[in-house]
């Protein structure tokens, strides 16, 4: 057949489309940035606190603590008397998603009440939270951006050049909010300073943070079901192997660990969160530390005393949540944030559900006590580069408006939507309605961040349990060499992480020998930990922190 | 030749062919076995699912995952996603998208395979070799998202359609099967006075049913499958297809960051809601599949062989 292609010119073809792929630019990565500790305060507003009148907190806060509100306040102020809106012009904003879809503008009476409220629309382009990360790259890529977009921290390490395009694209900040300029803007002059630093990108003041809570994770218990196996909770990593012989029973389908508890154990055995100072003055990274290797030991003793979940053991992503709430599993480690996720979701049906935070604790007894302290700020809030002074000024307002902190009517607007209807207060709690359920989703909320409050008093106990732990957490906080520079990981760093992670999940299940831990961690070293040391080291000299 | 020799020696009716003569018990027990195992091991996820999206919220946090044994039957987490419009009008979304698409890309690859199988036709040789060429090469999903955006289909459904309308695979699965039609039956048609369109309608589609309902099948799950393109391109939830809405509630905050604790009050869908919308997403491939089943095996095996 003359007129096909041959096999020889097919395979050419092939051969064609190798040769081109082969030659196309490497993937450029983030090298990483960091601005000086002097520099930042130039960029950043000067916070001021935002006092509600009348609302004082029954716990009192502190620079870790958030401030307890054992009861519901009678009633909400108004903290932004003027509609934020005024050009009469639609917003355009994209935010990630993670759970149910809600109606669309035109179909939620959520939007409508929360636009009224705003003297304007925000059309919300709202994204899967799982591919958030796939959807960022292509609009930065493509530079179609939307007027504020909202773009998680773990995304943006993964995101090549993010900081170039983020200063191509994204509106430089601190000519409306550097110093005292922040003035105009009550509510993100109220947030954390060491947050707002962590908005710099490339030395550019760009995002709006989303304030995290200070400590990333705890350990949490079936607190009811040790109760009723006449058992304590662990004051150290020793009296885990203890408690793990006494609840691990496959008979009854119960086993003591779930996953996750390699963290909590890297922390009790004193390795840092990520680098830490040596004596001879240089750096070392967590994986390269001996109380991380310890912590790594003391994981495969678990494991293979069989006392971790099958589910776990099986897949090291495999949900806890299910099966610690089933019973099935009793001590994991979790994010704060799902304490009062679990409560709310298994209640309802197990009115003796006890989920309790494990007071912080070291590997042995008596040893050193250390937290981890989080990163200040976990997502970022950009605003769109070249839309002129005065809708820059609009959407601040927009996101000052949405940065309402507890006991304001903003704050309740945005996330409980509207009285009566998407809730209603029951004895000082608040009952979300059907309508509520189906309309409210995370979005005007992702405008902006807000510094936390302990305030979900519809749990009998909870307030004052968090804030009795978040007390003890906060006295034995550990120190980060980096604190208050702003250190973009850089993305070659960040990309090693899983891989090496993935191996040491494979030294727990047996799959890989305990010895091979030194080799993984070398492996490291080689592809990129060494060179991601250096600069830090380079960092950390510049601002005399070596 | 020895076997068979041998076998008609045990008086065996000769006229079947050895893999025709019926296996001894053994193999028999052997293959119901396999087979047996090989339907648990289908039907199995597919019935933990519907009895999991048929149990209570009770039932799912007690068992602390899928449902295996039933414990009551309620439709609740049914009557809770059809009393919601999401799901519903994402129901419709994707019916009409697969719909619209399936035969639109099915009339394409049928009139562009029709033309690739006829040597001589207009730009013959550039234009196979332009749809090979799609076998090697992907454009890439910013130059796609920027044609998009510059055709101004963002949020239109369109935007779901057009790129990826056509599949170099079914074209060229479908040029093969077109070229194996006797080149005699084309030239009594064209003495008789009839033009291409007619004798691809008339003659080489009717006798191409088989490979026709197979790729249509193809483009069919492949619409009712696709999310990728309506995440990127759809900003208006109303216009989200099921299949992003499926991924949205099933895939959904694992891990959640931790960066929310503390505002989402509301706990995540229950496993028997993100189960029923799992089923909801099967049925038309199970309703369809036995459909085309007959054409299935006969059309690719056609279009894999020849050419």
């Amino acid at each position: 057949m003359p007129t096909t292609t041959t096999r020889r010119g097919f395979l050419g073809l092939v051969g064609a489309s190798v040769l081109v792929a082969g030659c196309a630019e490497k993937k450029a990565t983030s090298k990483g940035t960091a601005v000086a500790a002097d520099k930042l305060k130039s960029l950043v507003p000067t916070r001021i606190p935002f006092e509600i009148p009348g609302l004082k907190p029954d716990l009192p806060g502190s620079e870790f603590v958030a401030p307890g509100f054992l009861t519901r306040p009678a009633t909400m102020v108004q903290a932004v008397t003027a509609k934020p809106l005024t050009s009469g012009k639609e917003v355009t904003a994209m935010t990630p998603l993670w759970g149910t879809v809600p109606p669309g503008l035109g179909d939620n009476s959520y939007y409508d009440a929360v636009n009224e409220r705003l003297g304007g629309t925000v059309r919300f382009n709202i994204s899967d939270g799982n591919t958030y990360g796939q959807k960022v790259s292509t609009l930065l890529a493509s530079g179609d951006v939307p007027e504020m977009m909202q773009i998680p921290g773990w995304e943006i390490i993964t995101i090549a050049r993010f900081t170039e395009a983020a200063n191509k694209l994204f509106a430089d900040l601190s000519p409306y909010l550097a110093g005292d300029k922040a003035k105009e803007f009550p509510l993100l002059a109220n947030y954390d300073t060491a947050a707002w630093q962590y908005g710099v990108f490339g030395g550019v003041l760009q995002g709006i943070p989303w304030q995290n809570e200070p400590f990333p994770f705890a350990t949490f218990v079936r607190q009811d079901i040790l109760e009723e196996l006449g058992l304590e909770q662990p004051r150290s990593g020793d009296d885990l192997v203890p408690l793990g012989k006494a609840i691990t029973d496959a008979k009854k389908k119960r086993w003591a660990f779930g996953g996750g508890m390699e963290q909590e154990m890297q922390r009790a055995f004193g390795a840092p969160r990520e680098w830490r100072k040596k004596s001879d003055g240089t750096l070392e990274y967590k994986y390269e530390t001996a109380e991380f290797a310890a912590s790594v030991e003391f994981m495969v003793k678990l494991f293979e005393a069989g006392y971790v979940h099958p589910d776990i053991v099986a897949n090291k992503d495999a949900d806890n949540k299910g099966i610690f709430g089933s019973g099935q599993m009793i001590i994991y480690r979790d994010g704060p944030g799902a304490w009062h996720e679990a409560l709310g979701r298994f209640l309802p049906d197990n009115p003796k559900f006890d989920m309790q935070a494990v007071d912080p604790y070291p590997a042995k007894p008596g040893g050193k006590t250390i937290m981890w302290r989080n990163e200040p700020a976990g997502m970022f809030c950009f605003i769109k580069k070249g839309l002129g002074e005065a809708r820059t000024r609009e959407l601040l307002a927009l996101a000052n408006w949405c940065s309402g902190p507890f006991g304001t009517q903003e704050y309740e607007l945005v996330n409980n939507g509207v009285e009566g209807k998407h809730y209603d207060v029951e004895d000082g709690k608040v009952k979300q309605t059907a309508l509520g359920r189906k309309e409210i989703a995370p979005t005007y909320m992702f405008l902006s961040g807000r510094p936390p409050a302990n305030s979900m008093s519809q749990y009998d106990g909870l307030v004052q349990a968090q804030h009795d732990w978040q007390t003890k957490a906060a006295a034995v906080l550990d120190n980060d060499p980096f604190v208050g520079i702003r250190v973009e990981t850089p993305s070659k760093m960040a990309g090693l992480a899983t891989p090496t992670e993935d191996k040491m999940n494979e030294v727990f299940r047996g799959k890989r020998p305990l010895s091979e831990w030194p080799k993984i961690v070398k492996e490291w070293q080689d592809q990129g930990g060494n060179e991601a040391r250096e600069f830090y080291m380079k960092v950390a000299r510049e601002n005399g922190r070596l | 030749m020895t076997v068979l020799t041998s076998r008609r020696r045990t008086g065996r009716p000769a006229r079947l062919a050895p893999w025709e003569e019926r296996p001894s018990p053994a193999a028999q027990l052997g293959k119901g076995t396999l087979v047996t195992l090989i339907v648990v091991a289908v039907l199995g996820p597919l019935y933990t699912i519907v009895l999991t999206s048929l149990s209570s919220s009770a039932t799912v946090n007690r068992v602390g995952g899928l449902v295996l044994v039933p414990d009551g039957i309620t439709f609740e987490a049914y009557r809770q996603i059809f009393s919601d419009t999401v799901v519903s009008r994402a129901v419709l979304v994707s019916t009409g998208v697969t719909v619209a698409g399936t035969l639109i890309s099915t009339g394409v690859s049928v009139l562009g395979a029709y033309s690739l199988s006829r040597p001589g036709s207009f730009l013959h040789r550039p234009l196979l070799f332009s749809v090979l060429l799609m076998f090697v090469f992907f454009p890439g999903i910013i130059p796609v998202y920027l044609m998009v955006s510059g055709l101004g289909l963002k949020d239109s459904y369109w935007s779901l359609i057009l790129p990826t309308a056509v599949s170099a695979f079914n074209v060229v699965v479908l040029r093969s099967f077109f070229m194996n039609i006797p080149g005699e039956i084309l030239d009594s048609a064209r003495i008789d006075g009839a033009g291409e369109f007619r004798i691809l309608w008339r003659i080489v589609l009717p006798m191409s049913r088989a490979v026709t309902a197979v790729v249509a099948m193809f483009y069919a799950v492949g619409y009712w499958n696709a999310w990728f393109n309506a995440m990127l391109y759809i900003d208006d939830t109303r216009k989200w297809p099921l299949a992003l809405i499926l991924r949205q509630y099933v895939v959904d905050s694992n891990p959640l960051p931790s960066a929310t604790a503390g505002v989402t009050g509301d706990a995540p869908p229950t496993l028997a809601i993100k189960m029923a919308i799992v089923v909801i997403a099967v049925v038309p491939a199970l309703i369809i599949y036995p459909l085309v089943q007959r054409h299935f095996t006969k059309g690719v095996i056609v279009g894999a062989i020849k050419g």
